[in-house]
């Protein structure tokens, strides 16, 4: 039964590219064609925020290389979206986040404006850049990202055996409340300045492909840095908010953003990752996680090949 | 969940800003949405135009909306879209305030460390926000 409640969300999520490009592929749409597209950006979106909850990924880095390669849209637009799809779901998360003393401020402010002055930077590069070599990078990206998450590994409270003198200066440190085992965990973090030049290349990459970075942040803080694996998570997202806001304004500011386009998928991605937090007790979370990487592996292939011109 | 007596005063003036900063801009993005595509409001540029118009790169649909880029859209927000682009633009500004609301703490608790990296990221953003940082591209 939880094979199957994992799988239902897991196959739509697999079948709309599919529809997607039928529908592309079609004569010339009616006048109104364009609320259709816009009904369909909803749809989409809301069965990716069901996946992307157990998943574990953020929406962005699901939207971009789905609506890029199936959606008729130019890749600048469907940046622009996906920039605001992990912006706007990060801002829902942060006040509660921030409550329940999952995300640190501390840990975050440092490195979100370490990404925040390179997601400007990569959102500049990206809109200079002709689409066709935004495909490619986005392809090899999304590959690269689908790889990661098949292989990389997490550790809950990892070891760190003594906090660096960065961290010191900072204060970078806490007690961690584990809800599941009831103990307070104290943790502080190592490898501060070589997390901070990370977080220059993670946020350039997200302002670059508009994919929001939630699948680098959380490998970053948790393996090099040392943080426990749901306050790197939760802290992710905070930082995630603050660069994506950086990107979205440079996006926004040139006319990259249209809200035919983004604001159904917002909509659509946001009620379908309160329906996905819901839905975490029957989903099968290794199932869906499993289509995501191969809806990743699809999509990432077709921008891939979408780049090169076949 | 952490009681308010435990919670750092800057993360509680942090969650409290972003809290009642994104709420206001969803539902303005939401309100403004439907006035946009119902049709109460006149669009800047036609809908049934757009299946033709977002196929084309941000430099050729400003030009065939004769749009500008920037915050042009600010002088006309009697248009759909252009209102729909307030509710984008007051959701991305939630991160500068919440960010900025928190500067005041950290200068009381005499932490300068924190409230000058505060006072870096507002710049950044601000900079990102101003259109300043506008690369002009064909």
């Amino acid at each position: 039964m939880r094979f199957f409640a994992g799988t239902l969300p897991a196959l739509a999520l697999f079948a709309f590219p599919l529809l997607a490009s039928a529908a592309t592929s079609a004569p010339a749409a009616d006048a109104h064609a364009w609320w259709l597209w816009s009904l369909g950006m909803f749809v989409v979106c809301f069965f990716m925020g069901i996946a992307a909850v157990p998943a574990g990924v953020g929406g962005g880095v699901l939207f971009v290389p789905i609506v890029g390669g199936f959606f008729p849209f130019h890749l600048d637009f469907v940046r622009g979206a996906g920039l605001l799809v992990a912006m706007a779901s990060t801002l829902a998360a942060g006040p509660s986040l921030l409550r329940n003393g999952m995300a640190n401020l501390r840990l975050v402010m440092p490195l979100a404006l370490s990404a925040s002055l390179s997601s400007m930077g990569g959102a500049m590069v990206g809109l200079a850049l002709p689409a066709q070599q935004v495909q490619i990078l986005l392809g090899l990206a999304i590959l690269t990202i689908a790889a990661l998450m098949l292989l990389s590994k997490k550790s809950e409270f990892p070891h760190v055996p003594s906090p660096d003198p960065l961290s010191r200066r900072l204060g970078i440190h806490g007690v961690f409340h584990d809800f599941i085992s009831g103990r307070e965990i104290p943790w502080h973090v190592h490898r501060t300045p070589a997390g901070i030049i990370l977080f220059l290349g993670i946020g350039f990459l997200g302002g670059l492909l508009g994919v929001g970075a939630g699948w680098a942040n959380v490998p970053g803080l948790n393996l090099m840095m040392g943080v426990p694996l749901k306050l790197a998570a939760a802290s992710s997202s905070l930082i995630l908010s603050v660069a994506s806001a950086s990107a979205t304004w440079y996006y926004l500011n040139s006319g990259a953003i249209l809200p035919v386009i983004a604001v159904p998928s917002v909509i659509g991605m946001m009620m379908g990752a309160r329906i996905g937090a819901h839905l975490l007790t029957v989903l099968n979370p290794a199932v869906v996680r499993k289509a995501v990487i191969a809806t990743l592996l699809f999509s990432g292939l077709r921008s891939l090949l979408k780049g090169l011109g076949y | 969940m952490k009681d308010s007596a435990r919670m750092p005063p800057e993360e509680k003036r942090y969650a409290d800003v972003l809290h009642w900063g994104s709420l206001a801009g969803f539902i303005l993005l939401v309100l403004s949405f439907l006035l946009y595509i119902t049709g109460t409001l006149p669009p800047q540029a036609p809908l049934d135009q757009l299946p033709r118009l977002w196929k084309l790169s941000t430099a050729d649909y400003l030009a065939a909306t004769h749009g500008s880029g920037g915050w042009h859209w600010i002088t006309t927000l009697d248009k759909g879209d252009s209102l729909s682009l307030l509710g984008i633009a007051l959701l991305s500004a939630c991160p500068i305030a919440s960010i900025a609301a928190v500067i005041p703490v950290y200068l009381r608790q005499r932490n300068h460390v924190y409230a000058v990296l505060c006072i870096l990221t507002v710049m950044v953003l601000l900079y990102a926000a101003s259109g300043m940082s506008l690369f002009r591209h064909s």
